[in-house]
């Protein structure tokens, strides 16, 4: 409650005092407009007023304007010379940090290695004497989350342990519940890392969040924490699901190597998106026994759904009925879908079914799919590849003497 | 009579100064909320990240060259370098008159080569398409087509990519390594489920700079006055004017310098249209034009206020004379060619707000200014001006303009951090009140000449030449 009541008075105060300035200002003119002022009890004489007293209402509005851009400018300008020098001197700290941290960091990382052979000592007390303010503490979030970046191995367990002797918990409360949509995002991420549990309920929050960027940033932090929820259940939400949550949530899966995903509930979800998310999981696991799931996918009225489901269908198609469907639907799809299934065709052992299929595309076809149609033929069958040299159709011999330039130079 | 005269012009020059006033405040305002809401979301995001991503669209870099053979080695080494999984990059030699196509074979090892190519939008004859089979430039594509001009040239780039998004840029700009993955972001982000049909990005000027190998050492503020007044108006542009603007999803242009669109709803649109020399904004307002008469309502024009395309501007009145002359003149063809969509609900919020805008204030804002500076002439002749009136008015133009350019400037020393110094700031300031004085009354006679040249000249397609120089040439220490 602390945390809250401290950010929302750092956050409205500003907002309250130039609030404040402008109504004080609008007081002020509007006194302009008559003899006396009364300020504190005291009758002050407005020698203006001869002026202001022949002059229209339109002329207070534009006084008020002109005071308030003269002074607009002069604050504007102290701010520009405050953020010149702080930028210039955080840059500096940053870097300083940045490389004092790493160091030590490191050091602690691989301290039973480095202990003994006595290269190194505990950071901690090291460490607290500097973090003593917000600018070093992110810069300390910042490094800590670039290692774990970097290093494969798991180091939760021992960030958590330094965490805990520099008294850092509080401040990840902190960030997670300042008005700062920044902070919050830095907060997940150290979260994430270390992966801390006790702020679920926060998480599942902004995980639910209209602040897109804030939900996708939970959301992967949820993927990471969570051991037991499926990810259908972390997506049952009423927000939409972008191309951006879905490549964070792969990779947030396929990083933290998560086993306890429920493939069917997931491609038997509602949102196509989540269809969606399923079937890249399918896929990227290589995970062929769903693979009768995926042909009546195709059905769903879903442009990017579409895509990912042929994809998949391709990835997984070897058989001959597979063959047989994407021969017979290939004509109902559109150039994209068409182009994925003639580069799926590649793979296949090569038939009569499969040269007849190609020679029909390159008669029929636009000249992108007589490309991808020759280059079955290139890959399979040089024979027939050749015997479409010197075609007569200008768009077949084009298509014929790309492959052979780009291919055979 | 000539009381009623004098009301109705005093009227209407009161009211449209309110409405063009209240629109700047207004800009400020959304882009203040834009540029932190930005500068919040991406703070500590990693955007190499992005590289990992299993499902990203494929993009070709389109750059039109035309006698750029003292630079355009070292452009292409800087376009190759660009940090991105799968791009390719597209030069498009619009039938220069120098050495350029032969400098680029010798250099990058390029063989002619047979690539088919579906002609989708008009653009002038394909002379040739050259590949290199060094490994090192498998991603290079140089095509060498007749001279048709810049959006001709990036038709022609368009019909030989088979990438999802395609990135014109100005081959003689500066792009800072992590730009395609900072521009593609909204495409992926969809924000609000709309599909984003094109990004545009910051273009800041290089005038000055330190810059070696095709990387930018250090910003300097340009030591040339017309360089000085022109970063500041890019300032504005961009900074506020276009943040604004995209934050209420009203954007009309992104740069011909450096934009990312897509490249179906581009085709579909049509393409560049090869007649206009705004081409930038024409295909902007026609693909949004398109959306909308394809009743694709969700959909978005995203802007980018990150510093990440760098560009050598205008540093002699003569060229900027030709430049604002032909923006002038490109804006006004757009405007005719699409007069359809003023105040027309049937195209949203483009019909009605941005459109309009763009005519009362972009294109008449110059027209309607010297109309009042002839009329302000003949109330001096006649005496009918109230000298304190006019003072008061003054100092109101003059005081809101340098805030408005002070707002600018704070965001460039709070937000971007490019240009560093109290030296800058106080230089800035100074240009900013002498730009009231100079600067702006000459940008208004430019605009009027490229008036005078479209509707009594007849003349809507002349570029102008514009000379440069090569960047490490001339990127002297200060």
């Amino acid at each position: 409650m602390k945390y809250v009541i401290i950010n929302n008075l750092r956050y409205y105060l500003p907002r309250i005092i130039i609030l404040l300035i402008c109504l004080f200002l609008f007081y002020f003119v509007y006194h302009l407009s008559f003899y006396h002022i009364h300020i504190g009890g005291n009758n002050i004489y407005n020698h203006l007023y001869p002026f202001e007293s022949k002059t229209e209402w339109w002329f207070y509005v534009l006084v008020y304007i002109i005071i308030i851009s003269v002074l607009s400018v002069f604050v504007l300008l102290l701010l520009s010379f405050y953020f010149d020098y702080k930028g210039s001197r955080s840059g500096a700290i940053n870097r300083k940090y940045e490389l004092i941290f790493s160091e030590k960091i490191i050091g602690y990382i691989y301290s039973d290695r480095l202990k003994e052979s006595g290269l190194t000592k505990e950071p901690g007390s090291f460490l607290k004497k500097k973090l003593r303010n917000k600018l070093v503490i992110v810069s300390f979030f910042s490094v800590i989350i670039r290692i774990q970046e970097i290093i494969d191995e798991d180091l939760s367990d021992k960030f958590k342990l330094l965490f805990g002797q520099l008294g850092l918990e509080k401040k990840i409360k902190w960030f997670l519940q300042s008005r700062k949509m920044s902070e919050k995002i830095i907060a997940l991420q150290i979260i994430s890392c270390l992966k801390i549990k006790g702020y679920r309920k926060i998480i599942v929050e902004y995980a639910g969040s209209r602040n897109y960027v804030l939900r996708t940033v939970a959301m992967s932090t949820l993927i990471r924490l969570s051991k037991t929820d499926h990810l259908n259940v972390m997506l049952e939400h009423e927000h939409y699901i972008s191309k951006m949550d879905i490549n964070v949530i792969i990779n947030e899966v396929e990083k933290n190597r998560k086993a306890d995903i429920e493939y069917l509930s997931l491609i038997r979800s509602k949102s196509p998106r989540i269809i969606a998310i399923g079937l890249l999981l399918i896929q990227v696991r290589n995970k062929a026994e769903y693979k009768e799931m995926i042909r009546p996918l195709l059905e769903i009225n879903d442009a990017f759904l579409h895509e990912v489901a042929w994809e998949a269908f391709a990835f997984f198609a070897g058989t001959d009925e597979d063959l047989k469907f994407m021969i017979e639907r290939f004509d109902s799809e559109t150039f994209n879908y068409k182009k994925l299934i003639l580069k799926s065709l590649t793979s296949f052992k090569q038939n009569t079914e499969i040269s007849d299929f190609v020679d029909r595309v390159i008669k029929n076809e636009s000249i992108l799919l007589k490309i991808e149609a020759l280059t079955i033929l290139f890959a399979n069958n040089v024979e027939r590849f050749l015997s479409y040299k010197g075609s007569d159709d200008r768009n077949i011999a084009a298509a014929y003497n790309e492959l052979v330039d780009l291919n055979l130079g | 009579m000539s009381d009623i005269v004098n009301y109705v012009f005093n009227f209407f020059f009161l009211v449209y100064a309110l409405a063009l006033y209240f629109s700047y405040i207004f800009i400020g305002i959304l882009s203040a909320f834009e540029l932190r809401f930005y500068e919040n979301k991406n703070r500590y995001f990693n955007y190499k990240s992005i590289l990992g991503y299993k499902k990203l669209p494929t993009i070709s870099i389109i750059a039109p060259a035309y006698n750029e053979e003292k630079t355009i080695v070292q452009n292409i080494r800087s376009l190759l370098s660009l940090y991105y999984p799968e791009v390719e990059v597209i030069i498009v030699n619009d039938g220069s008159k120098d050495n350029t196509l032969q400098t680029i074979i010798e250099h990058y090892e390029l063989n002619k080569v047979e690539m088919a190519v579906e002609n989708k939008v008009k653009s002038a004859r394909i002379r040739g398409i050259y590949k290199s089979f060094n490994s090192a430039y498998s991603n290079l594509i140089v095509l060498d087509k007749e001279n048709g001009g810049k959006a001709d040239a990036l038709n022609a780039g368009i019909n030989v990519s088979r990438s999802d998004l395609f990135l014109t840029i100005d081959v003689d700009c500066i792009i800072e390594q992590d730009a395609i993955l900072r521009m593609v972001k909204p495409f992926l982000e969809e924000e609000g489920g709309r599909k984003v049909i094109a990004s545009g990005g910051v273009v800041r000027i290089a005038n000055s700079c330190e810059i070696k190998d095709g990387i930018i050492l250090k910003v300097n503020y340009p030591k040339n006055i017309w360089a000085k007044f022109q970063v500041l108006e890019y300032f504005r542009a961009f900074t506020l004017g276009r943040m604004a603007w995209s934050k209420a999803n009203g954007l009309l242009i992104i740069s011909g310098a450096f934009g990312l669109f897509d490249r179906d709803i581009v085709v579909s649109a049509g393409g560049y249209d090869a007649s206009s020399v705004g081409e930038d904004l024409e295909l902007v307002v026609r693909m949004r034009r398109y959306m909308h008469e394809n009743k694709i309502n969700k959909y978005k024009v995203a802007f980018i206020p990150d510093p990440l395309c760098w560009t050598e501007v205008p540093s002699t009145f003569k060229i900027l004379f030709r430049q604002r002359n032909r923006w002038t003149r490109g804006a006004i063809d757009t405007i005719r060619k699409h007069r359809k969509m003023f105040l027309n609900p049937k195209y949203g919020r483009i019909g009605m707000i941005s459109f309009p805008y763009w005519v009362l204030f972009e294109w008449l804002a110059p027209i309607l200014e010297f109309i009042g500076f002839i009329y302000f002439i003949i109330m001096v002749v006649l005496g009918r001006i109230d000298v304190e009136v006019f003072l008061i008015v003054i100092l109101f133009v003059f005081s809101f303009s340098l805030a408005f350019s002070t707002f600018a400037l704070f965001y460039e020393s709070y937000i971007f951090k490019k240009y560093k110094g109290y030296k800058f700031i106080f230089q800035a300031i100074f240009v900013a009140m002498a730009e009231m004085i100079f600067y702006h009354p000459l940008n208004v006679l430019f605009s009027l000449s490229g008036n005078y040249d479209f509707f009594i000249k007849k003349n809507t397609k002349g570029w102008g030449v514009m000379t440069r120089t090569a960047f490490d040439s001339k990127s002297k220490k200060p």
